[in-house]
């Protein structure tokens, strides 16, 4: 039975790493060892059938030829290449000052949990983002090394200010380069249809484009009190507001939003998942992966 | 109270317009549709909020006041007794009369007028007390002296509650006011006894009466009658005694009348006996040559006698003497309908509906600031 992993309890592993392998190590538990897949496996070899192969991969027709089981093995013959791009806008530290992690601590560790389970697999994994003005950038590769050097990277982002997400997405796409995985971590707060549009255009390029929304509970709804000034993360204006007059209109609005965040996804054959930070990261990450491994 | 009452729901009003508690949000794009509207700013102007407020506060200081609603128009019933002087000096027009009472009895039960206050009094106290409580004897009246006193109402039931209303005598004909007694002390009964003889006697019985209450008017300390009198027994007096007329007018109409007084009564107003006839002059004309006729004619009758002249005047029984004998009940109601009286010191008040007030009012404050 797997232990469920609580956010807050991930989120306070100071190691990123470690965070990761705990993370990975959770989606693993659950039997799936291989969930993210490159583009044309092709069969290399068979071996005998060990317990706790993935049935799927039996060959059958050995099997009734020979009354022995044995394995398929596939040989990748595409080294995916995974580009991160993560949003490190103010935004994204929401909330501040909660029980669980804010979105971007959440961001984090997804990406890290991706990052490290697409390196155990070979593939090559980037990195995008922007913190503090300045431009973080890895090229997507494989390796232990450049693995760790991702990490600490990604632990070195701290959310500030606002990003651009039209220009880093074209950009993360044009340096992606061949066909590859572009998975997008934000709340896609900022420039709605310049975000659209530049997804649009990197699914265009032949990218496998997958949205990953994050969204806390604390800001699904409009927090109680009576009335308060809300201050925006990122431009620092304040809106008074009587969160009891508003809480109905809010709600429906930021519902509407995810609906189009959802449609748009589709209408351009991306993938789309919206991730509660409340919920464990494990469990809605294995969700996700089994989702895309068979075929949504 | 009320003060307070005003300038509390002013003071939270301007309190309440400190600055909002500021909370970090991610965004506020979804704030900035027009279908959510930003907080109410609890300015000045926000007039119909704070005029709420104070409605509440009022009604709700009000409410503890604990009022009671007292309504001309709200019925009674109180068991009335009312005693309405009839005689010249008090009401003397018919309509009057009625609209006095009308007034006066609300929810009264009986309504005697007479000419003689002290003479009905014991059968008004007889019914009244077969009457249910809560009961009330009301004497309307100009109330002058020799009319009642205090022993008149002692057999009333303590629960009775008493209350002189006096009236005024506005409605007296002019000539009537202008009347005097004309009183003259003659020292022999024989020779008074020898004139009135020779005078006609008195042909009507309003003119009796007339003078009947022009006895009841003379003071105290008059020189003839003892003011406390009653008009009744002057009456009597005056009815066996033969009237004479004096002077009359071209017409034959009597115009002073005479007549002899030989009864006497003492009371506890105190005494004033007569001690020896006396000869009464009445005059219902205010011209002072037809009395000097008839003391005239008098004393020719009688030119060895000694007049003394004195001029009577109405006079009223005191007002504080009247609220002295002002009966507020003083035994708790008895007989059929006890409790039914309203007593504003122990009766529970209308404060019920001033607090239905406050509930309707805080509802309604709830939605304009809601709609804010």
């Amino acid at each position: 039975m797997t232990a469920v992993l609580e956010p807050a309890v991930v989120a306070a592993i100071d190691d990123l790493e470690l965070a990761a392998r705990v993370i990975v190590d959770g989606i693993r538990t659950g039997g799936h060892r291989s969930p993210l897949q490159g583009h044309g496996a092709e069969f290399q070899q068979h071996r005998p059938y060990r317990a706790g192969d993935d049935l799927k991969y039996l060959d059958w027709k050995v099997f009734g030829r020979s009354d022995r089981l044995y394995t398929r093995q596939f040989r990748e013959t595409t080294n995916m290449h995974l580009m991160l791009v993560l949003d490190a806008s103010a935004s994204m530290a929401y909330p501040i000052d909660g029980p669980g992690p804010s979105k971007f601590r959440y961001a984090v560790l997804l990406a890290a949990a991706l990052a490290y389970l697409a390196s155990e697999q070979g593939h090559a994994v980037g990195l995008m983002s922007r913190t503090d003005g300045a431009l973080t950038y890895l090229p997507a590769r494989a390796g232990l090394v450049h693995r760790r050097q991702l990490l600490i990277a990604l632990d070195g982002l701290r959310p500030t200010a606002r990003w651009e997400p039209e220009g880093m997405i074209d950009r993360a796409a044009d340096l992606l380069g061949r066909r590859g995985l572009m998975l997008v971590l934000s709340d896609f707060y900022d420039d709605e249809p310049g975000t659209q549009r530049a997804l649009r255009h990197a699914v265009q390029r032949g990218h496998d484009v997958a949205m990953l929304q994050l969204l806390s509970r604390a800001e699904a709804q409009l927090p109680t009190g009576g009335t308060l000034a809300l201050q925006d993360l990122e431009s620092g204006v304040q809106q008074p507001i009587d969160t009891a007059l508003a809480a109905t209109a809010y709600a429906a609005e930021v519902a509407a939003f995810c609906a189009r965040c959802a449609t748009a996804a589709q209408h351009a054959g991306m993938d789309y998942v919206r991730f509660d930070t409340d919920a464990p990261l494990d469990r809605a990450l294995r969700e996700w992966l089994v989702r895309r491994q068979t075929g949504r | 109270m009320s003060a307070v009452a005003v300038a509390l729901p002013i003071a939270v009003h301007l309190i309440s317009q400190r600055p909002p508690r500021t909370t970090p949000f991610p965004t506020l794009r979804f704030l900035t549709s027009t279908r959510l509207r930003p907080a109410r700013h609890r300015q000045p102007s926000d007039w119909p909020l704070l005029l709420l407020r104070i409605a509440i506060m009022l009604a709700a200081v009000a409410a503890m006041a604990q009022p009671v609603w007292r309504t001309a128009s709200a019925p009674s019933s109180m068991t009335r007794a009312i005693v309405v002087d009839t005689s010249a000096g008090a009401v003397t027009p018919t309509d009057t009369l009625r609209e006095s009472t009308a007034r006066q009895a609300g929810g009264a039960r009986l309504v005697v007028p007479t000419g003689s206050v002290r003479a009905v009094l014991p059968g008004v106290v007889a019914w009244l007390r077969t009457q249910p409580a809560p009961r009330e004897l009301v004497v309307l009246a100009d109330v002058q002296r020799g009319m009642m006193d205090r022993a008149d109402f002692s057999a009333l039931p303590l629960d009775v509650r008493v209350r002189f209303v006096p009236r005024a005598r506005a409605s007296v004909p002019p000539r009537a006011q202008a009347a005097a007694a004309v009183v003259i002390a003659a020292a022999g009964q024989e020779r008074l006894a020898t004139w009135l003889t020779q005078v006609q006697p008195l042909p009507t019985t309003p003119a009796r009466r007339w003078m009947a209450e022009r006895i009841a008017m003379l003071q105290r300390d008059s020189l003839l009658v003892s003011a406390a009198w009653a008009t009744t027994a002057v009456q009597d007096t005056i009815i066996r005694a033969p009237v004479q007329v004096v002077a009359t007018t071209a017409t034959g109409a009597p115009v002073v009348l005479a007549a002899m007084i030989t009864a006497d009564r003492t009371t506890d107003m105190g005494a004033s006996a007569v001690a020896a006839p006396r000869l009464l002059l009445w005059t219902r004309t205010d011209s002072t040559s037809r009395v000097a006729a008839a003391l005239q004619s008098v004393m020719t009758a009688s030119p060895n006698e000694t007049a003394t002249v004195a001029v009577a005047v109405a006079a009223a029984i005191a007002p504080d003497t009247l609220r002295a004998w002002a009966i507020a009940p003083s035994a708790t109601p008895i007989g059929a309908g006890v409790g039914t009286e309203r007593d504003p010191l122990t009766a529970p008040s209308d404060a019920r509906l001033l607090w239905l007030l406050v509930l309707v009012l805080l509802g309604a404050e709830t939605l304009v600031r809601r709609r804010g």
